[in-house]
Order: C-alpha cells, then sequence, then structure tokens
C-alpha cells in the first residue's frame, strides 16, 4: 500500500467491451486546435477508433468528452500521430491495422455549440501491407526536416520506410525471430530494436537504404532476399526487452531507456551503457521524457502491482498508487496543465491523472452509526475498573465472594404456625407418640446457575427430631424444577427443647468449585412442644414483663392455645412433658407475667410471648425491671456440674474397671498359653464379672448421658432465659446480646468427649471479661494471650461467683462494649475481644503451639491446674461442631491463630452460614 | 416515476421501498448466506443480483444492507480474504467508485460452492457493461456505418425519418431520424461520427415547441445524461408533430415497462426462479410502510473505502505542474516540497 495516491482527473466511458494493448494510445492534439489542448486517442483490437477531449466535470455533461468514435472494422495494433503530410506540418493520425496503413486528417467544425461540435475524420492515403505488421514508428528519417516518415515492422522482421503517401523499400533484419521493440533514433538517424536473442540493436537508416541490390530495383514491399545488413552495434541485454525509446536531452544528446523485465537500462547513442536500475518486481510499462531543465531523463514506471513510480536517471522521486493497471503510458497537456499522466488499461480504458501528495494513510475510519463508541467504552471500562478497585479496598484484598455467587442459590425455608393435620412423629418414634404433634416445613431451592452436590441439613435441638437429617441431591440446575423439600420436625420424648428456632444449612458446590455454605433460620411453633390448657392463677417461677403500652389482649396473642378457661388476661398451657405455664397480663398496669412449674418452662414461652408482641406491634418496648434471677440458674449449674462430676467418675470407673479386665485377660492368657496346664485359678469367673462390671458400667454411662443432655438443654435454656431478660433488663444491643450469649455459651450440648465443659468455659470468659471491659479500674488494658489449659473446676462457687459480680456490674451501670470492636478499632479492641470471646481460640491456639506463654489469663488457670492433676493437653479436644460454629460465629477474623481458619473461611461465610462439612474438617485438623 | 439510480449509485441502509425492484428491473439470482466480509464481518446475509445491481443485506437487521449499482463498479475480482463465518477463503472483492469516493466490498458465500456467486457477478457485470447504449446518452458514437445503425440485440428499428434538421448549430445539420424500440438516434448524412443517441430512459421529455427556427422538436435529457436540450426541425410541421407523437408515445411505453438491455441466461434454468418465487421475495418484506427516517445521514459507507478516507472537505485542487518531477502533482500543502515529503518514506 503506497502512501501516496494517483488522482484521477479523468475517465472514459466506455460503451462497449474492448480490448488493447502497448502502443494503442497516443496523446496529441491531432486536430491542431489552436489551444494546443491534447487529444487522446486509442484505438482497440475491436478496430474502434477513440477521439477524447478530457474535461475534467465528466459527470456533469456525460458523453461530451467523447470527440470521435469511429468503427475502422479491422483492427487497430497502433496509433501515432506526425506530421505525415507533405504539404502541411499538422499533426495527422496514423492507424497501423494488421495488413493497412492509414492516415487520417481529423477536422472540427467551429461554428457548433457545445453538443454540436462536429468532428470529422477523413482518410488522406492507406498503404496496403503485403505482411502482417507488429509495429511501427515515425521519424524524420534521413534527417528530413518538419516531416515525419513511418517505419512499420513487419512480424517476420521486415522494416518497410513509407515517406508519406510513397513506399521507399522494404529491408530484413538479420538472425530475426519475432519481432521485438522499436524506436528511432533521431540524433543517429537509426533504428533501434531488441532481437529475440536478447541483444539491443541499432541500424543505420543509411545502412538500410543503401542495402539494396544493385540489379533489381525495388518498387514494392514483396521482397524475400536482401543483402546481409550488419547492425552498428550490439548490446546484450541479456532478457527480453518490452520496450525501447530515444530521449532526446537538450544538454547531452539522446539517450536510449529500454526496460526489461526486471531491470531498466540506459545507454548512450553510441551503444554504451549509462546506467542500469534492477527492480525485484514486475514492470509492466513506462514512459521516459527529459527532465524540464533538459539535464536528465525522468522515467515513469508501472509495476504490475499497479504502482506509479517516477524515477530521476536512477534515483526513484516519486511513487503513487494507480487505481489501474495500464499497458500504456503517455504524457500529456490539459487545460494549460501539463505533464498529466494519460493511462490506458487493457480493457481500453483511458483516464488522465495526476500524482497525488496528500499522505493518505489507510485507517478506516469509524462509523457512529454501526460501530460502538470508543470513548463511551472507554468509560465503562474506567469506571468498572474503579468498582473493582473500591471492592478490592473496602475488603483488604481479600477474595470476596461476589454478588453473583451468592446469588447461586436462594433457600426459602418457611414454617407453618399451625400444625400437621396428622402427625408424622408416630411414624419415626416408637414411645407412644401418637399425641406428639409435628409440623412441616418447606424449602425452596431457587438456583441461578446449576450447582451440584447439594447437601441440606437441619441441626435440630434434641428432643426435637427432624424427618431429613441431612438431604444429598446430586444437581439442580436453573432449568429444573426447583426442588421442593418438606421436612418435618416434632418431638422423638415428653421432653423440653432448648429453643424453637430452626436453622437450615445448604451446603453446595457453584461451578466455580469453590464450595459454599448458606443457613436460614425458621421458627418453629410452640404448639409443637405444648398444648393448651386452663390458665393456673399461681406458680412457682415466674417471670414479669413491663410493657411500654397497654397489655394485647392474650387471645389475640394466643388464638392457637384458646380454651375454656383461658381469657383476655390469661392463658395457660401445658408442655407434653407435663410442666404447665401461664400467661397472665396486668389490668391496671402494662404488665406480663409468665409463670411455669418449672423454671426451664419458661424460657419458651417468655420468648414466644416476647415475639408475638413485636410482631404484633412493633413499637411496644418490653423491658424488665428486675435484675434476673440467678438462683435457679445456680441450681441448674450444680446439677449440671453434679452430672458432669458423676460422669467423670463413672469415667474413671469405668476405665479402672477396663484396665482389671485387660490384666485379668492378660493373666488368663499367659495361663492358656502356659505349656503346663494350671488350674485356672478363677481368673474366668473374673473376667467374667468384671465383664458384667464394664456392661453395667456402660449402661449407667448411656443413661447418664441421657441425663447429661437433658441437663445440658435446661442449662441452656436457662441460659437462654437469662440472656433474654438481662437484654430486657438492660436494653441491651443486638451486638451485646450476641456477646452476652457467647459468653454464656448458650449452644451448650452435650460434649462428653470434651474435656472441657460449660463451666469452666463460662468462667473463664466472664473472668476475662470482669477483669477487661467491666473491670472497675478503666478496664482495657491489654491482656496476653492465655495458653490455660481449662480443666473441670472443683466446683461451681466460683462461676456462680463470677456470674453474679458480672451481673452486678450491669447492675451498676457497666455495657458490655465490647462490640466497639467490630471493624473500627482493629488494633485495641480486636485483643480485647480475642480475649474476651474467643478464650477457645486462644486456647486452641496454644495446645496446637504448645507454647507456654505466662500471661494473666494462664495465672488464672493456675489456680485451678494446682489443685487438680492436669490432663495431657492433647486428650482429644474435640469441638461439637455447633460449638465450634458459636465460636467461629462470635470470633473475630484478625486474630493471628495459626490454625488454617482464617485462610478456609471467609468472613461473609463464617457469620452467615455454618457448614458441617467445614466443621468436619477443623475437628480433623485439631485432632 | 422516480429517477432510475439503482444502477448509477452506491447507496447504504436503504429503506424497504428502495430495495424493491423498479419496473423492468429484475432478479437474477438471490444467494442466501452471503457475508459481507469488509463491512459486516461475521453477518450472515443475502445477496442479491440484478439487472442493475447486487444488493446484500443482513438476515438478522435487514435494515443493515448495500445497494451497489453496476455502473459504479470498475473491477470485480476474487480474492483471498479472512472471513469471521469461514475464516480464510476465496471471496468476491467489488472496486466501486461513486462520487469521487472508491468503495471497495467483499463478499464472501458461506456456502462450498463459491463459484456461482462470482459467474454470477461477472457475468452480469459484463453483460451490463457491454450494454451502456441502452441506457445511456451517446455523442459522436460509432453507432452507425454505412448510413446503417448498427442495432443492438433485440433492438428493432420502428422509423426512419429522414429530413431532420439538427438545430444545434447556426445553419443546421441535415441528418436522419431513426426510431427504434429502444431509443432515438439522429445522425448528420454528411458525417456518420456525428450522431446523438438518446435512450428512452434518459428522455425527460419531448415537446413540439415554437424556437427561433419555426417549429421544432425538444427533446430534454435527464439531469443524469447531462440536461442536453436537443432540438430538432423536420419540415413540413404535420410531419414534425407526427413524429414528435410517435416518439412521444414510444417513450411513454417504454417507461411504462422499461428495458434496460442486460441479458443474462442463467447456465442451469432448473434451478431458476419462478416467477412466483421472484415476486414473493419482492413482496417480501411488507411489514414496514413508513419510511425510515433519512433525516440523518448514515455513515455505513465508511466502513468500505478503498482507500483512505478522502475528507469532504479535501477536494482535491487543480493539478499543477512539478518542475522536480516533470509531470503534473496535487497543489503541495504550503512548506512542504516534495522532497520533503518523499524523505518522510
Amino acid at each position: 500500500m503506497s502512501l501516496f495516491q494517483v488522482q484521477e482527473w479523468w475517465r472514459c466511458e466506455l460503451s462497449d467491451v474492448e480490448e488493447c494493448g502497448s502502443g494503442s494510445m497516443c496523446v496529441a492534439n491531432i486536430d491542431n486546435s489552436p489551444d494546443g489542448i491534447d487529444k487522446v486517442i486509442v484505438g482497440s483490437y475491436n478496430g474502434i477508433l477513440h477521439v477524447y477531449a478530457p474535461t475534467k466535470d465528466v459527470g456533469k455533461n456525460p458523453g461530451q468528452d467523447v470527440v470521435l468514435e469511429i468503427n475502422l472494422s479491422d483492427p487497430i495494433l497502433q496509433v501515432l500521430a506526425g506530421k505525415f503530410v507533405s504539404v502541411s506540418t499538422d499533426l495527422h493520425l496514423a492507424i497501423l491495422h494488421p495488413r493497412l496503413l492509414s492516415v487520417y486528417q481529423v477536422t472540427r467544425s467551429v461554428d457548433a455549440g457545445d453538443q454540436g461540435c462536429q468532428y470529422k475524420m477523413s482518410k488522406l492515403y492507406q498503404h496496403k501491407l503485403e505482411r502482417s505488421a507488429a509495429n511501427m514508428i515515425h521519424g524524420p528519417f534521413g534527417g528530413v526536416k518538419d516531416q515525419d516518415f513511418i517505419c512499420v515492422q513487419s512480424l517476420d522482421g521486415a522494416l518497410s520506410i513509407f515517406e508519406h503517401e510513397s513506399f521507399t523499400f522494404t529491408r530484413f533484419l538479420p538472425g530475426f525471430l519475432l519481432p521485438g521493440p522499436l524506436a528511432y533514433n533521431v540524433h543517429t538517424d537509426s533504428y533501434i530494436t531488441a532481437s529475440s536473442s536478447y541483444f539491443l540493436e541499432s541500424y543505420s537508416y543509411q545502412v538500410l537504404a543503401v542495402a539494396s541490390d544493385a540489379d533489381s530495383k525495388e518498387d514494392s514491399q514483396s521482397v524475400y532476399t536482401g543483402k546481409k545488413i550488419k547492425a552498428d552495434w550490439t548490446f546484450n541485454l541479456g532478457s527480453y526487452a518490452f520496450d525501447v525509446s530515444v530521449v532526446n536531452l537538450q544538454d547531452r544528446g539522446p539517450l536510449i531507456m529500454v526496460l526489461c523485465e526486471h531491470s531498466l537500462l540506459c545507454l548512450e547513442s553510441s551503444g554504451e551503457l549509462v546506467f542500469m536500475k534492477k527492480f525485484e518486481f514486475a514492470v509492466s510499462c513506462f514512459k521516459c521524457f527529459p527532465s524540464p531543465d533538459g539535464s536528465k531523463v525522468h522515467t515513469i514506471l508501472c509495476t504490475h502491482s499497479g504502482q506509479l513510480q517516477i524515477y530521476e536517471q536512477s534515483k526513484l522521486l516519486w511513487a503513487a498508487k494507480s487505481g489501474s493497471l495500464p499497458v500504456h503510458l503517455e504524457i500529456g497537456r490539459f487545460l494549460g496543465t501539463s505533464g498529466i499522466i494519460v493511462m490506458v488499461d487493457e480493457g481500453c480504458r483511458a483516464s488522465c491523472g495526476y500524482l497525488g501528495t496528500m499522505p493518505t494513510l489507510f485507517t478506516l475510519p469509524r462509523s457512529m452509526h454501526r460501530e460502538t463508541d470508543m470513548a463511551r467504552i472507554d468509560h465503562e471500562l474506567s469506571s468498572l475498573n474503579e468498582k473493582i478497585q473500591q471492592q478490592q479496598q473496602s475488603n483488604n484484598g481479600e477474595i470476596v465472594s461476589s454478588k453473583k455467587d451468592k446469588e447461586d442459590l436462594k433457600i426459602i425455608f418457611s414454617v407453618p404456625s399451625v400444625l400437621d393435620k396428622k402427625s408424622v412423629a408416630g411414624q419415626h418414634v416408637k414411645i407412644n407418640g401418637d399425641d406428639l404433634p409435628s409440623v412441616t416445613g418447606q424449602v425452596i431451592l431457587k438456583v441461578n446457575r446449576r450447582i451440584t452436590d447439594i447437601q441440606v441439613t437441619t441441626p435440630v435441638a434434641p428432643p426435637l427430631c427432624s424427618t431429613i437429617g441431612s438431604l444429598h441431591i446430586q444437581a439442580v440446575s436453573e432449568f429444573e424444577h426447583s426442588p421442593s423439600i418438606r421436612p418435618s420436625f416434632f418431638l422423638n420424648s415428653y421432653e423440653l427443647p432448648s429453643t424453637l428456632e430452626q436453622e437450615l444449612i445448604v451446603y453446595y458446590k457453584p461451578p466455580s468449585e469453590t464450595p459454599q455454605v448458606l443457613s436460614c433460620f425458621a421458627r418453629l411453633p410452640l404448639l409443637l412442644v405444648a398444648q393448651p390448657c386452663g390458665p393456673i392463677k399461681k406458680l412457682e417461677h415466674k417471670v414479669t414483663l413491663e410493657s411500654n403500652k397497654p397489655c394485647i389482649n392474650l387471645m389475640e396473642l394466643f388464638p392457637d392455645f384458646l380454651c375454656a378457661d383461658s381469657g383476655p388476661n390469661c392463658i395457660g398451657m401445658q408442655y407434653f412433658y407435663g410442666a404447665k405455664a401461664t400467661i397472665l397480663t396486668s389490668k391496671s398496669s402494662n404488665r406480663y407475667r409468665i409463670q411455669c412449674e418449672e423454671y426451664v418452662g419458661l424460657w419458651l414461652i417468655t420468648d414466644e410471648l416476647v415475639h408475638r408482641i413485636h410482631q404484633k406491634d412493633g413499637d411496644v418496648k418490653i423491658s424488665n425491671e428486675e435484675q434476673p434471677s440467678l438462683e435457679e440458674y445456680a441450681r441448674l449449674i450444680d446439677q449440671h456440674f453434679r452430672l458432669r462430676q458423676m460422669n467423670e467418675d463413672l469415667n474413671m470407673m469405668m476405665e479402672q474397671r477396663a484396665r482389671q479386665y485387660r490384666t485379668i485377660q492378660r493373666r488368663l492368657l499367659t495361663r492358656f498359653k502356659d505349656k503346663t496346664p494350671h488350674s485356672l485359678n478363677c481368673l474366668d469367673t473374673l473376667l467374667e464379672g468384671t465383664h458384667t462390671q464394664l456392661l453395667a458400667l456402660a449402661d449407667a454411662v448411656e443413661e447418664h448421658k441421657e441425663n447429661m443432655r437433658r441437663c445440658s438443654s435446661h442449662l441452656s435454656s436457662a441460659s437462654r432465659l437469662l440472656v433474654l431478660l438481662t437484654r430486657l433488663w438492660k436494653d441491651l444491643s443486638p451486638e451485646e446480646e450476641e456477646d452476652l450469649a457467647s459468653i454464656l455459651h448458650l449452644a451448650q450440648t452435650d460434649n462428653f468427649s470434651s474435656s472441657s465443659g460449660w463451666e469452666e468455659i463460662v468462667d473463664s470468659s466472664l473472668t476475662v471479661l470482669l477483669k477487661t471491659t467491666l473491670s472497675r479500674s478503666d478496664g482495657s488494658m491489654p491482656t496476653q494471650p492465655g495458653s490455660g489449659i481449662l480443666e473441670i473446676p472443683q466446683d461451681t462457687v466460683k462461676v456462680k461467683k463470677h456470674l453474679a459480680i458480672f451481673m452486678d456490674r450491669l447492675a451498676k451501670g457497666s455495657r458490655l462494649n465490647v462490640g466497639i470492636r467490630r471493624g473500627d478499632h482493629p488494633s485495641k479492641s480486636s485483643r480485647t475481644e480475642t480475649n474476651v470471646s474467643n478464650p477457645i481460640n486462644r486456647r486452641k491456639d496454644s495446645t496446637t503451639l504448645n507454647s507456654q506463654r505466662v500471661d494473666a489469663e494462664l495465672d488464672l488457670y493456675k489456680e485451678i491446674s494446682d489443685s487438680s492433676p492436669p490432663l495431657p493437653t492433647d486428650a482429644g479436644i474435640r469441638y461439637p461442631p455447633q460449638k465450634m460454629t458459636q465460636q467461629l460465629m462470635n470470633g473475630d477474623h484478625d486474630v493471628d491463630y495459626e490454625t488454617p481458619l482464617d485462610e478456609r473461611i471467609r468472613s461473609m461465610d463464617v457469620t452467615d452460614n455454618v457448614n458441617s462439612h467445614f466443621d468436619d474438617d477443623i475437628t480433623d485438623i485439631l485432632s | 416515476m422516480d429517477v432510475l439510480w439503482e444502477d448509477r449509485d452506491i447507496r447504504f441502509d436503504i429503506s424497504i421501498r428502495q430495495m424493491h425492484m423498479r419496473p423492468g428491473e429484475q432478479l437474477i439470482e438471490t444467494f442466501n448466506s452471503v457475508e459481507d466480509t469488509k463491512g459486516n464481518n461475521g453477518d450472515r446475509g443475502k445477496l442479491s443480483v440484478t439487472n442493475l445491481r447486487v444488493i446484500w443485506h443482513s438476515q438478522s437487521m435487514p435494515r443493515v444492507n448495500l445497494s451497489i449499482g453496476f455502473s459504479c463498479i470498475q473491477n470485480v475480482t476474487t480474492k483471498k480474504t479472512n472471513s469471521k463465518l469461514r475464516g480464510h477463503i476465496e471471496a468476491l472483492c467489488i472496486s466501486t467508485k461513486c462520487n469521487n469516493n472508491r468503495f471497495e466490498f467483499i463478499f464472501t458465500n458461506e456456502v462450498a460452492e463459491t463459484a456461482g456467486l462470482f459467474v454470477t457477478v461477472m457475468a452480469v457485470y459484463k453483460a451490463y457493461d457491454s450494454s451502456k447504449l441502452y441506457r445511456d446518452l451517446k455523442l459522436r458514437g460509432a453507432i452507425i456505418q454505412n448510413k446503417q445503425l448498427k442495432l443492438l440485440p433485440q433492438e428493432q428499428v420502428y422509423n426512419k425519418i429522414s429530413g431532420v434538421w439538427n438545430l444545434s448549430s447556426d445553419q443546421g445539420n441535415l441528418g436522419t431520424f431513426i426510431v427504434t424500440n429502444v431509443r432515438v438516434v439522429w445522425h448528420a448524412n454528411m458525417n456518420e461520427s456525428f450522431n446523438v443517441s438518446i435512450p428512452y430512459l434518459q428522455i425527460q421529455s419531448i415537446k413540439v415547441r415554437d424556437s427561433k427556427f419555426g417549429f421544432a422538436m425538444v427533446i430534454e435529457s435527464t439531469w443524469q445524461s447531462g440536461g442536453y436540450v436537443l432540438g430538432f426541425r423536420i419540415d413540413p410541421v404535420e410531419k414534425l408533430q407526427e413524429a414528435a407523437k410517435e416518439i412521444q408515445s414510444l417513450h411513454r411505453v417504454f417507461s411504462a415497462s422499461p428495458f434496460y438491455g442486460v441479458q443474462y441466461e442463467r447456465a442451469e434454468s432448473n434451478s431458476g426462479l419462478s416467477s412466483s418465487e421472484t415476486s414473493q421475495i419482492l413482496t417480501e418484506p411488507v411489514t414496514e410502510d413508513l419510511d425510515i427516517d433519512t433525516s440523518v445521514k448514515s455513515d455505513a459507507c465508511v466502513a468500505y473505502f478503498a482507500d483512505g478516507m478522502t475528507e469532504q472537505d479535501k477536494t482535491p485542487g487543480d493539478p499543477v505542474f512539478s518542475p522536480e518531477l516533470g509531470l503534473a502533482i496535487e497543489p503541495l500543502k504550503p512548506g512542504y516540497t516534495l522532497e520533503s515529503l518523499w524523505n518522510i518514506l
């Protein structure tokens, strides 16, 4: 692609398909008009002669540029303009047909208007040719003045000279095979041609003229013999010559230009090489002319790629791309501008052009309509980049679960407030469960893209049971009907669950391969655990709540617990395990009283009441004026502790018995192995006895576990009640409530396998809390992370005492302002929080690292560990998933413990989603 | 009838109405799934070849379309191109020139058998190119030989009226009218090469008018053919009236069912479109009755520019003679010399 273009100035319109070749065009003022404007004469092989007068505004007047168009019937091989008439110096047109040479006069009648101007072509003379012609040249042969004679080269190598109307002579060129280009050098009066043997040969006109046989006078072209003619000089071109041209320079005389296939040669008229230029491309034609100052020869060269190259001698001056591929080039003068390049292609299309000087780098301009706007796209890209950066900064470079990921799956978990018409409990539980109701919830998984390995779990608080423990679904995609799961919940024994908040956990694998966890909660109806019953005026345990609005009609509040005796101010219910409860409202003051036969029964009803009141009227503020009583709570702690101790004892005993059993076994084995048989010495009886003891102990442990579980559940209920009452009492914020819940280790369930129990965990949490946030002196002294070992305490005095102090502090107005640390002041408060609510994590840290850092916390535990022998630190510290969860849910993840926790859990997952698989992983790592 | 533009113009994103065949325009062949590789690479479209133009329109968005008049076509070649739909493939390359803008179009046939597309377009272009006398006014053409009109194929001479004076020059020129089914030809009796061939297609009006030479028949040509006003006188006036009437009625007949002279015969006639099919194609997109707002000038053409964008304001000045080269060049910008420009390279 060339930088410059040939600007087209004029182009002829053809009305027919024609063909022509080199020599088919000449440019001359053929009608000898006084303005001197050149005409373009094109003769085609189809025999049609066109004469054009190029004008610029062809588009406006089509057809105007055609001066003449004549069908001459015979193919036109070559056209030449010259002074071919002896009596005139006007230009005439010589036309070479294969067997005819004609000379025409072209005239214009000047009287006519525009479209009426009339050109006429009349034949002056013609010569019939004996031999088929190849090409011709004209010139002042023999030094004639102001006259042009014509020399025709025939296909078989004869040169015939015509002096106007008369034929002069015919000479054969020696060694001829095929006709080559022909040129006439005025200076030396000689013909120059390229022979088939790739030689450039020069023949003098004089030599040709006198070479006739003396005896036969020539008067016709039909000669068959001739004297051997010798060339003046020859030059070995070594290649086929396309064209030969003679340029007369004012300064230094003529130069012979020869265009070969891949080279341009310049020779003196004596046949010496001046220069030679080699090309790497194929050339099609050329035109040589003297430079305006007459000192150098200029050449227009056309390559087969349609490029016009302008050379000064051998130096490239300019190049421009042409739209067509010309076979013949001429230079003309039109409308006052000389130096216009006239081209004709092989389709006979003549055109005029000039060299463009405006560089046209080929760049496709953009379309505004179809193409997109680049600036707009750029803008969009930058705004998106900005967004991404902001997102990254706000998450401290963590990879966050993008919104898209979260939207993979949407869980809808709903539990109706009405019980199943026909309880499913009987199908699952054996113990006379006919009268235990069940409720069936609905889980709908809405997916936006295909997810696989879906696992739905419903961790239930015993004795609640679920019909689906864990459900596995292979894959769900957005096109399928969203799977609907209907888990049923019911009690499996006459006991009390610790909470009616039912969690649902869904674990799944999105296409991105990173497993995801989602969880959601639903509230099971109270009817699941209790039934309506007549209200009882006075019951042992009670809680009184104040409201800032008049009491709501209980019959509206608990329409599902209505019975004959209940009224707007009192409503009764009975847990399935037997305990009765009543809610009373005061007529005079805005008070609600919840009373129950058992302390643990208070929780669910109080919770339900508060929940329903809030549901009914969001503006109602419920408060508890009194400090929550710790009396019953302490009893439960004691009971729980006792059970734990018993559990320890039982375990100890079982260990002893097992050891005993093994010893007996060993003895017995040696007895049996002995070569000389002895009596068994009653060892078999001993073994059997020990075995029976072991089994009995195991049974006892089993039974004890059940008690323990129940007690744990009760303790959990009581803890929840305490949290609720404390919240209502001190109007705690949700964060504070959460903290308190974590301190009291709400999700306390049976953790027999763990050596650390509820009491020591709560105690250590409380201790740290009292030492830091709630301490009397400013309290925020940084405590070093401890490496203490939690041991089962001697008694519950300490924890009870700490609990009482804690309540005292709260009563005196201290706030559980551990919540500040959430993100705002990461450095100091996160540490505080670590100590307060993450003793487990901290402890885990110490056990895994086994570091022995001494600090305040350690000191604290020393008292305990001094008194009782320490258990091995690695003695199977296992955390049940729920406990872990609890910890993690409250945990601050800036904590620098060395477990892989923070690598695995993304902050969002931890707070929102808890996942059993994940818990298993952690347990594995820790154990 | 509006002015014939179909074969004279290259238009982009034309309206449905413009895509319909005009009277006398014939659908020669339709190629489904042809890609406009240059402007809409990757978009499948339909290429229709009529006797006047090549129409391509996108199949997904029919408003994205092209109409290339055969008269704008300078060259039809094949070329190796890179198509989104077909990869490297031999494609049909049409280089055109229209209103000083050079456009290049490349069409790729998605069907493996691509020869049909080339053959059809090239052959129809040839047929169009060699039958210009049917459609273009011609002055001083080589149309008379030995006092006889060289008849075009399918042309019939209806009448020959001698003694017709051409009133272009003061003294007038005696000549002969030859009235055929496609054109009116006048030539001077004295000079065969002084003639004019006016196809009915290019005749704007034929009137009998009083002039300084007396009553004369005035034939006005359309602006496309230069807007010539040609006056002819025939004596006596009755003969003039008769001739004018004849030419008028022939012109009317021709206008009702124009004949463009593009003759193309498909080699395989069995796969040819039946007339019902043709009409079905013609009436296919009738849903759009309202005209597209053409006030917004579409610049869809830019994708097809064959060389760099010829800026609209860049109307190259008249060429000037460069003494350095000895040739005419485009005027240089002030401060530039040929040498400095050349040395950039």
